[in-house]
């Protein structure tokens, strides 16, 4: 066997990488790709049994998404779509969450970091809740706040999202924490600052990436999130993502409607995600290797 | 400005290991004292009790007689230089150099002026003027190393701590640099206390030192005193290099003279050794050491006073290091690199007593030095 | 046999870092060598390349006689020492060190033989039985050791294997593999960028810049009669100095001054005939180590003396066996090594005699020595 260095490895052509490329983003872009194209599909070629791939695209499901109007037939128990009033919720809820949870988080990450806070195991303890799947806490929420009159309050929606969102963000910034010297914090407490200076202009600004990568997370969790925003709003609180269930109708599934909410809802998620994507692999990554 | 410095009595504890006990000394106001030990000693432990980043089990810290036990370390007025250097990476070293004096404690006390003003003149001061607006990653070890010493002198603080500082240099920057630290501290006039494991630095910088042995004050003294007159073997070996060598031997009293027999090798005593022989009523075993400097080697074995085999002969440009193996111990004797001596060689050695250190086995004390 | 021989050997990263150029060295059997060279210049690179643990790009390597170029390492009869010990952390002392012959099959009572005799050699009876996990710095180079030498090969080759250990522990060491080698005599390959290691263990040393062998000569050469600037002031702690001063010559005799003139001596007769011929005049490197300087006077009126060079202290530091005074010859920093009792104050000028013991001379271009030496 001829000696194989890793010179050798680097010369192997590159279509193989490029044809694998390909397929995987077909792949994975296929659904989007679908929805879309059904949104602008007129009603009656979407449920056409062979698909229709060659059709004069039409704007009605958006803009009767928009006004709420047309389809008026079945009015479910929500009543109208009230299309802008969920977009605001839907990013009155998003933004709240994502800043609740840093501010509430960051701390946190900071004193399991930095202090044998309640043990030694207490980080896992507090970490683990993200582990258990969100649906077991479904019906916990729901007597809880229909005693404390939290059901269909966007300050609801926000608490629940926030049992998840705060361990999560808990867990990535304490590990991006725990890889800045120790040094530099007794470097500035010596220097006159105190411990809560020290977080804020030391740590901090050393852990952006961190922060933003979560930022990005938390927004974008909150912003998909589906189950509970159903479950808990009813009408004055109701999101993007809820608002679309309005379609599947005991009449019928509105495809068309629902595909346009799914297109609008995808915007500022994709938006965010591309413009932070740099942001979220440094954040990630760094916090994993350990 | 100078402050004296009373450390009495520090003791800490981590979980079950004891980190220092029963530690004291005094620092005298504009002094550079040393802690010398090997790593695991104590001594940053020892320096970051003082500056308040870690609260003792027991004992108390004064400035000025006045204790600062109970004060937090930013209001302690203490700098610190670490081994690491510990800058800020996302701040220039303008602004590292000014984070010190933007404490909002400090707030007041010091127009930006008056602040950028002194950053420009510490900087010259440690002739990195041209670096400050570069980043801590974009600098070299020596460079880093003077931005950290910058930030800790920005302030003229009452008390300059010193953990390891130009551990991570290399040996030409090493050298100028314990020049110029020493130059620069006495030329503010500052108290400092300074931790290192290289005995070279404490010689050429401290005016005082203190030997620290898992946690034990072993002696406290000029480097001159440590050297000359070791209180104990941890002290005798802890400054030298190569390091003093150490026989185990017993008196043995034979036609009427008093001699140190030890495994392979016989010495006689002199009026002066036997004198302090009789006086300290020794009996029991003893520890003859020798430092490597003071030996030499004949190459006529029979003209030495102790004989011994060439276990390892390692030149080291412009003199050598023979490693004698004498019965079972292994004796190191710096010797010109001209004797080019080979391996199972024979040869003897000779020193004189007035060089010899005699120290109590049991004990460790010395008894003669 | 054993020796190992490198000619016109290079290496060349992608198709343009030329990490190794053309080197040639002749390792005789049961000879030490050690390469030497700063971070980056090319020791480390030249040692897998005899390892066989990276491709030769050019010219020809041979062990014991035969061409090995294109040699599988396990079959190049090479054991290795990696700076990082290189142990399999969940096996035991004994078991990593009897690793290279159980995984050639071989029987298990002679290897258990083999490695009670190592063991008893290195000192390791006591922590044979411990994983190599719970191992300290010094006990894991002593497996790391032990496993090379099992096989009992022909060269051994050791990649820094000492920088990993406290001061202490690596003066100690340092003396053992010393005397291992001498009582072993197995030709070896020593790698390190710290030169006192270099001095104290080798036979003969390499010393490499940027890929480059500069001299290829026993410790005493190196330090005695360095080949070039680099070789010069590489090797030697504290370091040589440095004084740049321009050549004159005039009736057969030397004359050497710095710019303002506070370096000013004549060599004359057999001193001044050292010089090569071939170098003419121009400006030159004065090069001469802190030891050889010699204090023949100071004070601070103007000293009128002959070939004395006069020195500004800028700093002065006390040791115990000798002292360092930190100095300035026009615009040369340098050092000087001085009795440990004497003590000088800052900008005190000293006299110096550069010229009573060794010194040396370099051409300021291209910085080769145009001085002969004996040694």
């Amino acid at each position: 066997m001829a000696n194989r260095k890793i010179e050798d490895i680097k010369h192997r052509p590159k279509w193989h990488i490029t044809l694998v490329l390909i397929i995987a983003i077909v792949v994975f872009n296929f659904p989007i790709f679908w929805i879309l194209a059904t949104s602008v599909k007129p009603s009656t070629l979407i449920t056409e049994s062979k698909p229709v791939w060659m059709f004069r695209p039409t704007l009605t499901h958006y803009i009767d998404l928009m006004t709420g109007s047309s389809e008026r037939v079945e009015q479910s128990t929500k009543g109208d779509f009230d299309f802008f009033a969920y977009l605001a919720n839907s990013f009155i809820i998003s933004i709240s969450t994502t800043i609740i949870a840093i501010a509430l988080a960051y701390p946190a990450a900071y004193s399991l970091a930095r202090f044998r806070t309640l043990g030694d195991n207490y980080s896992f303890w507090v970490l683990s809740i993200r582990m258990l799947p969100p649906v077991v806490f479904l019906i916990p929420i729901s007597i809880l706040f229909a005693l404390y009159r939290l059901m269909d309050t966007r300050i609801g929606i926000i608490l629940a999202y926030l049992t998840f969102n705060i361990p999560f963000a808990c867990w990535i910034i304490k590990s991006f924490i725990e890889d800045i010297p120790m040094d530099l914090e007794k470097a500035a407490m010596i220097d006159g600052y105190s411990q809560w200076q020290v977080m804020l202009k030391i740590i901090f600004p050393l852990t952006k990436s961190a922060v933003a990568a979560v930022m990005i997370i938390c927004f974008i969790f909150s912003w998909n999130e589906f189950l509970f925003a159903l479950v808990i709003s009813f009408l004055k609180s109701t999101t993007l993502t809820a608002g679309a269930a309005q379609f599947v109708t005991g009449y019928g599934i509105r495809w068309g409607k629902i595909s346009a909410a799914c297109i609008i809802a995808i915007l500022p998620t994709l938006t965010v995600g591309l413009v932070g994507q740099r942001y979220l692999v440094r954040g990630l990554t760094m916090g994993a290797v350990k | 400005m100078s402050i004296t410095i009373d450390i009495e009595k520090l003791t800490k504890t981590f979980g079950e290991e004891v980190a220092i006990e029963d530690v004291s000394f005094q620092v005298k106001p504009g002094e550079l004292f040393a802690l010398l030990g090997p790593s695991g000693a104590g001594k940053s432990t020892t320096l970051n009790c003082i500056s308040g980043i870690v609260k003792p089990d027991s004992g108390d810290i004064r400035a000025d007689t006045v204790s600062v036990l109970d004060i937090k370390p930013q209001y302690r007025d203490f700098s610190m230089v670490f081994e690491s250097y510990a800058l800020y990476p996302h701040l220039t070293v303008a602004e590292n150099m000014g984070f010190p004096m933007k404490a909002p404690l400090r707030s007041g006390e010091m127009t930006p002026e008056e602040m950028k003003k002194r950053i420009q003149e510490t900087a010259v001061m440690l002739e990195i003027p041209e670096l400050l607006d570069r980043f801590p990653k974009e600098l070299s070890g020596g460079q880093k190393q003077r931005v950290g010493l910058g930030r800790a002198l920005v302030r003229r603080p009452k008390l300059f701590l010193m953990d390891e500082p130009i551990a991570h240099l290399d040996a030409k920057l090493r050298h100028h640099m314990r020049g110029e630290l020493k130059k620069l501290v006495k030329d503010l006039g500052i108290t400092t206390v300074l931790a290192t494991p290289d005995y070279n630095e404490v010689v050429a910088m401290a005016d005082r030192a203190l030997i620290l042995n898992n946690g034990h004050l072993e002696q406290i003294g000029t480097p001159i005193e440590l050297y000359n007159n070791p209180v104990n073997e941890v002290v005798a070996n802890a400054i030298g290099d190569p390091p003093i060598n150490l026989l185990d031997c017993a008196i043995e009293k034979a036609d009427g003279k008093t001699n140190l027999k030890g495994k392979g090798f016989t010495v006689a005593c002199d009026k002066k050794l036997e004198s302090v022989i009789e006086s300290n009523n020794v009996t029991e075993e003893l520890v003859f050491g020798m430092r490597p400097q003071d030996v030499s080697i004949e190459k006529d074995a029979g003209k030495g006073l102790i004989q011994g085999e060439v276990y390892v002969f390692e030149p080291l440009g412009g003199e050598a290091v023979a490693t004698i193996k004498v019965d079972e111990k292994l004796v190191k004797v710096v010797c010109p690199w001209e004797d080019k001596l080979s391996i199972e060689e024979k040869v003897g050695l000779n020193f004189s007593l007035e060089n010899v250190h005699i120290f109590d086995k049991k004990s460790g004390l010395a008894l003669y030095t | 046999m054993a020796e190992v021989v490198l000619d016109q050997v290079w290496k060349i990263y992608g198709r343009t870092v030329e990490a190794v150029k053309g080197l040639n060295l002749d390792i005789k059997d049961g000879e030490f060598v050690a390469i030497l060279g700063p971070s980056g210049c090319g020791k480390s690179s030249t040692l897998r390349m005899i390892a066989g643990l990276e491709e030769i790009t050019r010219g020809e390597l041979s062990i014991g006689g035969k061409i090995v170029n294109d040699v599988e390492p396990g079959d190049r009869d090479i054991s290795m020492v990696f700076e990082n010990y290189a142990l399999l952390p969940h096996m035991t002392a004994y078991d990593n060190v009897a690793f290279p012959l159980s995984l050639r099959g071989f029987d298990k009572n002679e290897i258990d033989k083999k490695v009670r005799e190592i063991s008893k050699l290195l000192d390791m009876d006591y922590m044979l039985e411990e994983l190599a996990a719970s191992l300290g710095g010094g006990e894991r180079q002593r497996v790391g050791i032990a496993r090379a030498l099992i096989r009992q090969s022909s060269v051994l080759l050791m990649d820094e294997p000492i920088s990993h250990l406290d001061a202490a522990l690596r003066a100690k060491t340092r003396t053992e593999l010393v005397r291992l080698q001498k009582v072993l005599g197995v030709t070896t390959v020593y790698v390190t960028h710290d030169q006192l290691e270099a001095l104290a263990m080798a036979d003969r040393i390499a010393v490499l810049n940027f890929g480059e062998l500069q001299q290829f000569g026993t410790a005493d050469e190196l330090y005695y009669a360095p080949a070039n600037k680099f070789v010069a002031d590489f090797v030697g702690e504290p370091p040589m100095n440095f004084v740049h001063c321009t050549l004159q010559r005039k009736n057969g005799d030397i004359r050497l001054f710095s710019e303002n003139l506070a370096f000013d001596i004549t060599l004359e007769g057999e001193d001044a005939r050292r010089v090569v011929p071939s170098f003419k005049e121009g400006k030159v490197w004065f090069g001469v180590r802190p030891k050889d300087i010699t204090i023949t006077a100071s004070s601070e009126e103007n000293y009128c003396g002959e070939n004395l060079a006069k020195s500004l202290v800028l700093n002065f530091e006390p040791g115990c066996e000798h002292s360092i005074i930190e100095g300035k010859i026009d615009d040369n920093r340098i050092l000087i090594q001085c009795e440990p009792n004497l003590t000088f104050k800052d900008d005190e000028i000293v006299y110096l005699d550069v010229t009573a013991k060794r010194f040396h001379l370099f051409d300021y271009e291209t910085e080769k020595s145009i001085l002969e030496q004996k040694i």
